[in-house]
């Protein structure tokens, strides 16, 4: 199964490692393995193969150092030869193209793209008369595109004002973050999984212990879905505080684990008005533990908090285009 | 005389150079055997053959070696392993018909494989078998005296008439040409093959020696499989199965390692690799122990330590393992009292030899409920234990529904290791009951966290609050986002604890009817099942028998809690309740 495929101007874009990732995620520890493998490779070729509507494919090969060389080489020699597909590499280490034996296959701009310091190439293409002045990067097609499919789930009432279930102010607007999961499953598992990755980088440096991994809390159902495959891609525990959000009613005095000293991050799908985490935050700390940031699938900007990830945020540039309004009454 | 089976593997013999001169001492160095070096590969084998002798004093000997005898399938690899293996036959008084020997993928001879595919390039790489074993075909005449059969995929058999025990080897390089992959069998012959090997010793115990592993102890491996794809493993162990073999020997990944099937039917043994200095070699030796009511294979394992040990040899030396200590399965019983007949040691009729029975096919309708594997169960129990998780108090989920006992399966699913155990055992409850379905459906923060990275990543899935939580979920948690519309057939409904199961039967027939009003098929998967034994009626808990026929259910362990004796009237019944004497959590809004 294909997750991570954005179609944005005519370029597909696909992610190496979060296919594999996501392809293996009823397995452990997915983020370390070593290469991507033949069945993920096989995928990504047949669906290049098989798509008429786009002319780019971007391979975007970030936190990939290995690839099973078998798989790849005939397959990409036949799209770019005999198919004719424009195949490009995004982010790709110099090692994984000399283990790819492609170099014969460049021809045209690639020197352009190359960073000199860490040898990796920002694009590399495989064939001669690309067009790349619209070319644009994986993250960046990827927000676009994301932002589309809020866009897309977007409740929006008009004239209507929806009151928020955990705080005291109304909504123009409401984003319905389940149905987003639900129906668009592959593309919200790579969300999460373009999640995880920022959770790695922001908490995870230098492969912290096991003792001093942060400990992940959801405190709602879609929270608990987000943080559930979060912890099977980074290998963390997972909290559940049963429930705060978003009708809160806290349930579980007994089972209220929070271990002293340990450090938890908040897990949420949508953060507004941030009481939940507030609510969670207060709670791990009453407890003994450490607050340490949270993350969530969107966020609206309201500087509530340090040390957050978010895949979206909803800010002054976007807010207009979901009709996105926080309002208070003092009625 | 007793007997005693010595199960080697991965020997890996490298030459220093290949045979085109070039420098191969990067592989070389990372065995202790190595080809032209028959001096030291000479006190290697003596140790080892001392050490078997000194332990096996009172047992007749046989031999195993589930593959990768040589390293690139060289001549000169072969030549060695050949001069070393004859000296421990020598040594331990092993004759040629007391040995089993496979192929391994290192065994395939790439090189020669290529080069026929060069000369005719119609045919697939993989089905160059004289070319493929070209040296490793000598090797195996030169050492035990009969040819080997190269298109075959039972490769020899070693029947030990005393014991009534058959040794089975079998080629797992089927699919193996210019390039490596995973293990996989020729299953059409294997089966022809096996029909004629059961006539000669019908009613033996099989058992079953190859080379690819079929589980990994790393994290590298993208498999659950081991070293198979999982139709090829899921098909071939079926085919196993059918022959109702009881073990299966195998090595490739050079860890030592032992497990059973999740009915303890069948007991897989890993003897790690033999001569590979990274990690420990190791071997294992397996006793037969028979008795009135079971034989039974009693296994120890070996290890190297102390390799380069000021005052040891060099490659240390070999120590006998504790066996629980490094959770290896120390007795793998073949066949227990009842199936000491030799009616019941016929294979079982199926598909795979030639008689389709029904009755014999593991499927749902002969599933029971709740199959604990002895393992998980005891320990989840040591977990339920240490933790604390399993509460005393009153505990009320609803007017109607009231506990004295509370399992904190949250805390439970937290800890990721604890988690992983539970992942691990449903999917193996799944795999190997072949539960089919086409939708999964989360129930609870407790079912989400469960099945979400199990199955969202494959199957169209969705979660929905407990039913008695519905009060306290927004409209859009309720919502199930996904329409039925006769799409889907057999839902997998995955949850925490299962007690009466009313409130399952409260969603399928109430709030979300309409989902399910054109499924077959509604399996329940539960963690565990809190109700009575006497309770489970036609396999379904009581509130939930008026589903029979369209709902099956399923618990991977049973763990009672204690109902509250009082009816509507409790809150004036129950002085508990009534004054407060102990807590009372209720984990439901009042109307």
């Amino acid at each position: 199964m294909i997750f991570s495929k954005i179609s944005y101007n005519s370029t597909a874009y696909y992610s190496l490692h979060a296919e594999q990732c996501l392809n293996n995620l009823r397995m452990e520890s997915v983020m370390k393995m070593p290469a991507v493998y033949q069945t993920q490779l096989d995928e990504i070729c047949d669906d290049i193969r098989k798509d008429g509507k786009n002319s780019m494919f971007v391979l975007n090969c970030d936190n990939v150092d290995n690839i099973q060389i078998n798989a790849i080489e005939k397959q990409l020699a036949n799209l770019v030869g005999a198919e004719k597909k424009k195949v490009i590499f995004e982010n790709v280490k110099e090692s994984l193209l000399e283990l790819l034996s492609i170099y014969p296959l460049f021809k045209t701009d690639n020197a352009k793209f190359r960073n000199e310091e860490t040898g990796k190439y920002r694009f590399f293409f495989l064939t001669n008369g690309v067009d790349y002045s619209k070319l644009i990067s994986t993250d960046k097609a990827f927000d676009e595109v994301f932002l589309e499919n809020v866009k897309e789930y977007n409740k929006s009432q008009q004239g209507e004002k929806l009151e928020h279930t955990s705080s005291s102010v109304s909504l123009t607007t409401y984003i319905d973050i389940k149905r987003l999961i639900i129906e668009k499953r592959s593309f919200m598992l790579y969300s999460v999984y373009r999640l995880a990755m920022k959770i790695q980088a922001h908490w995870l440096k230098n492969d912290v212990t096991d003792k001093k991994k942060p400990i992940l809390v959801c405190q709602s159902l879609n929270g608990s879905y987000i943080a559930s495959v979060l912890a099977s891609l980074l290998d963390l525990d997972l909290y559940m505080l049963d429930q705060v959000g978003p009708i809160n009613k806290l349930y579980r005095a007994i089972g209220a684990k929070i271990k002293a000293d340990a450090d938890y991050i908040v897990v949420s799908d949508m953060v507004c008005m941030g009481t939940e985490v507030k609510i969670v935050k207060n709670i791990i700390e009453y407890l003994g533990g450490n607050y340490i940031g949270n993350v969530a699938l969107v966020r609206a900007f309201l500087k509530q908090f340090n040390n957050t990830e978010e895949v979206m945020l909803i800010n002054k540039h976007n807010c207009k285009q979901l009709n996105y309004q926080i309002n208070v009454s003092i009625q | 005389m007793k007997k005693a089976f010595i199960h080697i593997s991965d020997l890996h013999v490298a030459a220093k150079n290949t045979p085109g001169g070039e420098d191969n001492s990067n592989r070389a160095n990372k065995t202790w055997l190595v080809a032209q070096s028959d001096r030291d590969n000479h006190y290697y084998i003596k140790e080892f053959c001392s050490y078997v002798k000194e332990k096996c004093h009172e047992y007749e000997l046989y031999l195993i070696i589930s593959g990768d005898i040589a390293d690139s399938s060289e001549k000169a690899e072969y030549d060695c392993a050949s001069t070393f293996l004859k000296q421990i036959m020598s040594e331990l008084n092993i004759s040629k018909e007391k040995v089993l020997l496979v192929p391994g993928n290192h065994d395939v001879n790439r090189y020669e494989c290529e080069h026929a595919v060069r000369k005719d390039n119609t045919k697939d790489a993989y089905t160059f078998n004289s070319e493929k074993y070209i040296y490793f075909s000598e090797f195996y005449d030169n050492l035990l005296g009969k040819s080997f059969l190269v298109d075959n995929a039972v490769v020899d058999y070693m029947a030990v008439d005393d014991e009534k025990l058959l040794f089975v080897g079998v080629n797992t390089n089927y699919k193996l040409g210019t390039r490596d992959g995973f293990g996989a069998v020729d299953l059409e012959r294997f089966n022809e093959e096996m029909k004629n090997v059961q006539s000669k010793c019908p009613d033996y115990i099989k058992i079953a020696v190859f080379h690819h592993n079929i589980f990994s102890n790393y994290e590298k491996s993208t498999s659950p499989y081991g070293s198979w794809l999982k139709d090829d493993w899921l098909n071939f162990k079926e085919s196993l199965e059918s022959f109702n073999f009881k073990c299966v020997l195998f090595g490739n990944e050079h860890t030592r390692s032992s497990d059973h099937n999740y009915k303890m039917e069948m007991f897989y043994s890993d003897a790690g690799s033999f001569a590979l200095k990274e990690p420990s070699p190791s071997f294992k030796i397996y006793c037969v122990e028979k008795n009135s009511t079971k034989t039974l294979l009693k296994q120890s394992l070996f290890m190297l330590s102390n390799a380069n040990k000021k005052g040891d040899r060099i490659y240390g030396t070999w120590v006998e393992q504790n066996i629980h200590d490094i959770k290896e399965i120390e007795e793998f019983v073949l066949c227990e009292k009842a199936n000491l007949s030799s009616e019941t040691c016929d294979p079982l009729p199926n598909k795979a030899n030639g008689h389709l029975d029904n009755t014999s096919q593991n499927t749902f309708d002969n599933v029971s409920p709740i199959q604990t594997n002895p393992q998980f169960h005891t320990s989840l129990l040591e977990i339920i234990k240490k933790d604390n998780l399993f509460h005393q108090g009153h505990f009320h989920w609803g007017e109607k529904s009231r506990s004295l006992n509370w399992i904190d399966t949250i805390s439970l699913l937290s800890n990721r290791e604890y988690f992983k155990l539970i992942k691990n055992e449903l999917n193996r409850f799944i795999d190997s009951n072949k539960i089919e379905y086409d939708f999964v459906l989360g129930i609870g923060i407790e079912g989400n966290i469960l099945s979400a990275p199990l199955f969202s990543s494959n199957r169209p899935y969705t979660y929905l609050p407990y039913t008695y939580r519905y009060n306290e979920a927004n409209d859009c948690e309720k919502s199930m986002c996904v329409t039925n519309g006769g799409r889907y057939k057999k839902i997998l409904v995955v949850t925490d604890v299962v007690h009466q199961g009313r409130m399952l039967r409260n969603l399928f027939e109430e709030k979300e009817k309409v989902f399910f009003a054109e499924v077959e098929q509604i399996n329940i998967l539960s963690l565990f099942y809190t109700g009575k034994e006497d309770d489970i009626l036609d396999d379904l808990p009581e509130g939930l028998r008026e589903l029979k026929g369209k709902v099956k259910f399923y618990a991977l362990m049973e763990l009672k809690v204690g109902k509250c004796p009082y009816q509507q009237d409790y809150a004036n019944k129950c002085a508990n309740y009534e004054h407060r004497l102990c807590e009372v959590y209720k984990f439901y809004n009042e109307k």
